[in-house]
């Protein structure tokens, strides 16, 4: 008998089309932006999370922890104060340390930030899932005066193998003290990775030293003329200190202590923050706007179901003779009920439905466009169990709002008798 | 014809909401078998009283008792049960579901009554047959029945109608007034073909209408104004 019913709800549907089709795009539409902003949201949470992997521990000067992340992760903020390459040596000599790659930050290229760094930033700056960064086009630098680009820097730069382009002193975007006098050449470009690595340009430790020298205060003195790029690739170039420090612990298990020992460091004030435990606390602040995003998508598919409510409330009215006649050949109360609640059930599971196709018939098609620009892994092809889950749970709420046409229908049904005259 | 009646009415009084009674029946019965014609005048509660036949609205006081049921002292569920395995219904206008086929249509009081399914397909075979069988007898074709209701011209319609009250062989079949919509020869080519049918399945015939021309085609002949307490203004 139900069977019979959710047929004769779907017939009935049909025959009223134009107004079903209505309320079915609206609730795909509902749920086609719904699900997307929450694939979205726990993409960008899943790639936040992983900006940084396989990098236990990350020392700079005391600060914030979620500042030292910021500056040396993200690329976002100002360093206050450096680590004496002194430090770096005796620290990246410990026991508890397997390897520990230096950044040294403070210079800029139109706006994107540089990155001074030794040749095992590649080899050991991991994201994702322990993913090493990879070469879209070219090599690490070798000469002191080679440059490696982020996919997105090289993109909108507009750069290819070979470039020359100079550094700008400074990390505004506005600078006007420029390294004019020591050009550099790209030799590599990066694979896009999704992380902030794709935003920068990366140099050697001993480039950053070189287009500083003769320089004081932030200014370049008469003496940085002598220093030639000839003269330069002579000298041994030793930094005074570094930006930051990325560390792998020897063992997973020593990595605690190994945070405790750096945070009490006798001979300067350092701070060693854990990357997982500092990328969760910022997405708790960063990612108060997408939460009100998932709010707002779903006020959208509670209208949604309140255009199903309206759509199958105006329509009871020139129904009651379907009822009438319904009931008189036999439908029972129930019968009445279930072919309202039904039909509310169906607009949402067909609208629903609908939804999750376009939605991943949309990303099917976009995806070539969407991966050259961003790190796709976050995003999944085909429709997953929350997806399932949102539309049946839509479905159930929908069913629940049927109930209220229905009794209306019931009790109208009981008193208009077997004659209606509409 | 066999003496227990398939419908008998006892004290029966309703009115619809808080208004002073419309009807107000001492006693009427119908014997099984038995065609009869009820004639009253528009807004005398023709309707109102095949409604309360149907269990459809429910009587102030008095009993309705319908192949030896007592609809009053029902459930409202096991009056509609009652209603779909034992009654067909006639409506008075309009009364096939428009985005069904005229098949579906027939089909669905066996949808909803198992007792009727199991009586048609014991005498045809199967219910889509019993339809066919029916439909011919009232003179309706196989491509009409594969129509949209809306395809069929008003008699069509009436037939289509009459056959699915008839399916399944209910007990009882009453008709409101079907075929004001037809000319005078139509109206009794259609009562006829009707009786024809509903003889062959035993079953009985209430038919309302306010054209005391049409009073012939019965057994036998009634006035609601002469059976009713309350009096019409
Ligand atoms: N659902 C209802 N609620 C209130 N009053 C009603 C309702 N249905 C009918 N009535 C009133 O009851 C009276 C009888 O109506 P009913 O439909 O039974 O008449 P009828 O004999 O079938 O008339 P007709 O020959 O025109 O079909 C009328 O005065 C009508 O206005
Ligand atoms: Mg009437």
């Amino acid at each position: 008998m139900g069977a019979t019913t959710i047929n004769l709800a779907l017939r009935s549907l049909w025959a009223r089309k134009m107004t079903a089709l209505l309320t079915i795009i609206s609730i795909a539409a509902a749920i086609f932006l719904f699900v997307a902003v929450e694939n979205l949201r726990q993409g960008a949470r899943t790639s936040f999370e992983q900006t940084l992997s396989d990098t236990d521990v990350i020392v700079g000067a005391r600060s914030s922890p979620i500042a030292l992340v910021l500056y040396s992760v993200f690329q976002i903020g100002d360093p206050t104060n450096n680590v004496t390459w002194e430090s770096y040596k005796e620290i990246s000599t410990r026991a508890d340390v397997a390897w520990a790659v230096p950044i040294s930050l403070g210079d800029t290229h139109k706006g994107y930030r540089v990155i001074g760094t030794t040749a095992d930033y590649f080899k050991h700056y991991k994201y994702a899932d322990k993913q090493n960064l990879a070469f879209a086009r070219g090599e690490e630098f070798n000469d002191l005066f080679d440059v490696v680009l982020g996919a997105q820097t090289a993109r909108e730069l507009g750069y290819e193998l070979g470039q020359s382009l100079t550094l700008s002193h400074g990390l505004g975007k506005a600078s006007f003290v420029h390294h004019d006098d020591k050009p550099f050449k790209v030799t590599g470009i990066l694979a896009p990775t999704g992380t902030p690595v794709d935003r920068s340009v990366i140099v050697s430790l001993g480039a950053i030293e070189a287009i500083h020298m003769g320089w004081q205060n932030g200014m370049p003195t008469p003496m940085s003329r002598l220093a030639t790029p000839e003269r330069l690739r002579q000298m041994v170039l030793e930094p005074k200190s570094v930006t930051a420090i990325f560390i792998g612990a020897s063992a997973r298990v020593k990595t605690l202590g190994l945070q405790r020992d750096l945070n009490s460091y006798e001979a300067e004030p350092l701070q060693a923050v854990i990357p997982g435990v500092a990328l969760s606390q910022l997405w708790n602040v960063v990612s108060i706007a997408e939460r009100a995003l998932a709010i707002v998508s779903a006020f959208v598919i509670a209208v949604g179901l309140i255009g199903i409510l309206t759509s199958i409330l105006t329509s009871l009215n020139e129904r009651r003779r379907e009822m009438a006649i319904l009931r008189s050949l036999g439908a029972r109360g129930r019968h009445i009920f279930t072919l309202l609640v039904s039909e509310a059930a169906l607009l949402a599971l067909i609208g629903g439905l609908l939804g999750l196709t376009l939605l991943y018939s949309f990303l099917w098609i976009a995806r070539p466009f969407l991966e050259v620009r961003f790190n796709m892994g976050a995003l999944q092809s085909l429709p997953g169990a929350f997806d399932f889950a949102v539309v049946l749970g839509v479905t159930f709420i929908a069913a629940m709002l049927g109930v209220i046409p229905a009794i209306i229908a019931l009790k109208r049904s009981l008193s208009d008798g077997l004659s209606v005259r509409v | 014809m066999s003496i227990d009646p398939v419908l008998q009415l006892k004290d029966l009084s309703f009115g619809y909401g808080s208004a002073p009674d419309l009807i107000n029946i001492e006693r009427f019965s119908m014997a099984r078998g038995e065609s009869l014609f009820l004639r009253g005048p528009s807004g005398s509660g023709k309707s109102t009283l095949l409604g309360l036949i149907g269990g459809v609205l429910t009587p102030r006081a008095g009993q309705i008792n319908l192949c030896s049921s007592e609809m009053s002292a029902m459930s409202s569920g096991a009056r509609d049960q009652l209603r779909a395995d034992h009654l067909g219904i006639i409506f008075q206008q309009f009364n096939l579901l428009p985005y069904l086929s005229s098949l579906q249509n027939c089909v669905l009081p066996c949808r909803f009554s198992a007792k009727r399914r199991a009586r048609a397909t014991q005498m045809a075979g199967g219910v889509e047959v019993a339809v066919k069988e029916l439909a011919g007898g009232l003179g309706l074709t196989d491509a009409d029945l594969k129509r949209p209701v809306g395809a069929l011209s008003v008699g069509q319609q009436q037939r289509v109608a009459a056959v699915r009250a008839l399916i399944g062989a209910p007990d009882l079949i009453i008709a409101d007034e079907p075929t004001s919509a037809l000319d005078h020869d139509n109206r009794g080519r259609f009562i006829e073909l009707l009786n024809q049918q509903r003889q062959a399945f035993g079953s009985s015939l209430l038919f309302v209408s306010h054209d005391n021309s049409l009073a012939p085609h019965f057994d036998r002949a009634a006035s609601l104004a002469a059976l009713n307490q309350v009096k019409a203004m």
